[in-house]
């Protein structure tokens, strides 16, 4: 049996294994620089194989059958400029881009067969987050269960810092001898530490971290709330000025403004951490990430609001307004893109390779460092634009799709060309599962807000698959409202009832809240048990000392 | 590619793939590997040895600061000069790929950083290690040392015994979530 099952494993292994993407140059990376950068783009490729099916999802079901029964378009006169690349408006809004394009009808190209597209565009939606949801679930738990939940937690284990602290994998000598001078400093620095540790802080200095850090963290949600207002004032004046075929300057102006914050706070956010004196540099980084992390979202949170606010669609309905959802995607889209750039230009081409020209003439300048931290929480930001995005223009994973295969190569090359290997040794476990997390938390914030569009928000009413509707939810109720009235599908309505009453839910609920229960006493359990064996296996230590004094 | 083809039967390269964490198609992308540590001699006769030093230009080995033992404990020659045969070197390959299990990791591991093979990780060993891993970078100071190997020991030595048993090892580094991600080579 398990030699069948081994089999099994074998030759799905090697279905996979010529399959394996981007291989030799992630080899390459981790050769040069380490298994931390290795993680930055395992990270990036972990994406990229994601979209694809999700690009292969959304497209056949929702652009696919579109194409084939295209609606007339509202303004036949625009004419593809080349500006739309960047803009995401004017010729695109009547495309398969958006989502006020799609028709709220059925599509009966092929004879003998109904496609219903209000029903197709939310199902498909929804088997998209399915897909992310299951394999963000799956990434994330292996990777807690192998680096926490498997491992102990403990700032000072000399045994890892010792036997684990050679890379195997790394080939060039540059690198090689970097990792000498790292293993070498870090192994006194925590000889040291632990010898200052006896000394602990005193009072008056704790003081004056508590109150630096009060101090820094005022100033970040001042910062933070500011940038969101920012964007907000900025997203109402723009409204005002945007006629629908508005000029360029104005549309991409605020994903401009967005992106220009993205670049240059991080760098003031880790200044910020880094003074208020973390003990741990772990403990520093995971604050730095948090907050980066909180201000972009933050931002989002902001243009979502503000795109989905009631005010807005009432002062909305004049005839040259579009569809809200169609302008949140061109919004998104706009974002995506200008992010992309902003990348590319600033962090890649002037941060990393202009530095590197000009080293050539300043001696003391060092090559750039592969910043892991905010390069990961880029990759984080982009993956979440994309899942806002989605529903509001389905084909955005097709172009997340080219931007991460492009960002993958374009990185690579800068990381090979122009940067040096971190001084700072990285933990590459832990803080997979770190990013993991936040991929995760930032998914299910995204989830949430696609639910309250679907379920709560009247959307647009002369556009979209879902026009004339209270809520685009409704699309399935009349679906399911019609096959339970139908006289052939009479077990599909008694099914329909049962799911749908109270009892069924809370049967639910019960069953649920018995296996939580039951699962986290069996972990406490556990867990003494562990103890239990470990007080022995030293009991037992103690015996055999004790035995061989008496040899 | 063709070349190295035509050196195993298809049973051979069947045998080795059920032998390794290989398969078939990796495990003559290993022999590409060999030949190219010692082109002549491996062309004329794919079961020859290729010398320790040979096998150290490898470019992960090169930078390595235990290449030695490694060639070491994965030679079967009989006079313990450390070269390897192609059945040697794949066997190398295999333990250090992605798909061997952490335990078989470890106990290689443990074989590595056991300098003077007598099964034990005693003080000797470990001074050994770290003055290796630090290498040229500056050795540490005898009482750094010292206080290095006490916190090891007071860490992973359960028996206090002042030695690290082969038990003690697995137990401790089983756990650290570094490890498996530093003992690889890929392929």
């Amino acid at each position: 049996m398990s030699l069948k099952f081994r089999h099994f494993k074998e030759d799905t292994r090697k279905l996979f294994a010529s399959a394996k993407l981007w291989d030799y140059h992630l080899k390459q990376v981790e050769g040069n620089f380490g298994s931390g950068v290795h993680s930055y783009f395992t990270f990036l490729r972990g994406l990229f194989l994601l979209s694809i099916p999700s690009f292969i999802l959304s497209f056949s079901f929702i652009s696919i059958p579109q194409l084939l029964d295209p609606p007339a378009r509202n303004h036949p006169e625009v004419k593809f400029t080349g500006e739309e690349l960047i803009t995401g408006a004017n010729w695109f809004t009547e495309t398969i881009m958006y989502y006020g394009y799609y028709t709220n009808g059925t599509i009966q190209t092929i004879p003998g067969s109904v496609y219903k597209m209000p029903l197709a565009y939310l199902l498909a939606t929804a088997g998209y987050f399915l897909l992310c949801l299951l394999w963000l679930v799956k990434s994330t738990a292996t990777s807690f269960r192998k680096n926490y939940i498997e491992a102990k937690e403990d700032e000072s284990d000399f045994i890892s810092k010792v036997f684990c602290a050679w890379d195997f994998g790394i080939t060039s000598d540059d690198a090689s001898k970097l990792q000498h001078t790292m293993i070498s400093t870090e192994l006194k620095e925590i000889l040291a530490e632990k010898r200052r540790h006896k000394e602990s802080r005193s009072s008056a200095k704790k003081c004056k971290v508590f109150l630096y850090r009060l101090v820094t963290w005022m100033l970040y949600l001042g910062i933070t709330g500011g940038c969101m207002a920012l964007v907000y004032f900025v997203n109402k004046e723009l409204l005002n000025k945007i006629k629908i075929w508005g000029n360029i300057g104005y549309q991409i102006s605020l994903a401009l403004i967005i992106s220009a914050i993205n670049l240059v706070m991080p760098i003031f956010i880790n200044l910020m951490t880094h003074w208020e004196d973390y003990k741990y540099p772990r403990h520093e980084m995971y604050i730095a990430v948090f907050r980066n992390f909180l201000l972009k979202l933050g931002m989002l949170a902001v243009i979502c609001a503000f795109w989905t606010d009631g005010n807005l669609k009432s002062t909305h309905t004049n005839q040259t307004a579009s569809c809200w959802e169609t302008d949140l995607g061109q919004e998104i889209y706009r974002l995506v893109i200008i992010d992309f750039l902003f990348t590319i230009i600033f962090a890649t081409f002037c941060a990393e390779f202009i530095r590197k020209l000009l080293t050539k003439c300043i001696p003391s300048l060092k090559l750039a460092e592969f910043s892991i931290v905010n390069n990961v929480m880029d990759l984080i930001y982009g993956q979440t634009l994309c899942w806002i995005g989605i529903y509001f223009s389905p084909l955005l994973s097709l172009i997340i799709i080219v931007k991460y295969f492009l960002v993958f190569y374009i990185k690579k090359v800068s990381v090979m060309q122009n940067c040096r290997m971190s001084t700072q040794r990285w933990r590459a476990a832990q803080s997979q599962t770190l990013f993991n997390a936040f991929l995760l938390l930032s998914f299910l914030l995204c989830a949430a807000f696609l639910c309250v569009v679907v379920f709560l928000e009247t959307p647009s009413y002369d556009c979209g698959p879902y026009r004339g509707l209270n809520r685009s939810y409704d699309a399935i109720i009349i679906e399911f409202q019609r096959l339970a009235s139908d006289e052939s599908s009479y077990w599909f309505a008694v099914i329909m009832n049962v799911i749908s009453s109270v009892w069924f839910l809370y049967s639910i609920v019960v069953v649920l809240s018995t296996a939580v229960v039951l699962v986290r006493s069996r972990s406490i359990g556990y867990r003494k048990f562990a103890k239990a064996l470990r007080e022995q296996i030293a009991l037992e230590g103690q015996d055999k000392a004790l035995l061989l004094q008496w040899l | 590619m063709g070349s190295a083809n035509s050196h195993f039967t298809k049973d051979e390269l069947q045998e080795y793939s059920e032998l390794t964490f290989f398969t078939k198609q990796e495990v003559l992308h290993v022999f590409e590997k060999f030949v190219e540590l010692d082109q002549d001699n491996v062309n004329n006769d794919k079961l020859c040895r290729v010398s320790m030093e040979k096998v150290c230009q490898m470019p992960e080995l090169k930078v390595n600061p235990f290449n030695d033992r490694i060639c070491r404990i994965f030679s079967t020659s009989q006079n313990f000069d450390g070269s390897l045969s192609f059945e040697d070197f794949l066997d190398m390959m295999s333990v250090f790929s992605d798909q061997a299990p952490k335990g078989l990791k470890v106990e290689y591991a443990f074989k590595v950083y056991d300098f003077n093979e007598d099964d034990l990780l005693d003080a000797e060993d470990i001074e050994m290690v770290v003055s290796r891993l630090t290498g040229y970078a500056g050795s540490l100071k005898d009482d750094e040392m010292q206080q290095l190997l006490k916190n090891i020991m007071q860490e992973a030595d359960l028996d206090n015994d002042d030695q690290l048993s082969y038990a003690e090892f697995e137990h401790v580094i089983s756990k650290s979530p570094d490890f498996l991600n530093s003992f690889r080579i890929r392929l």
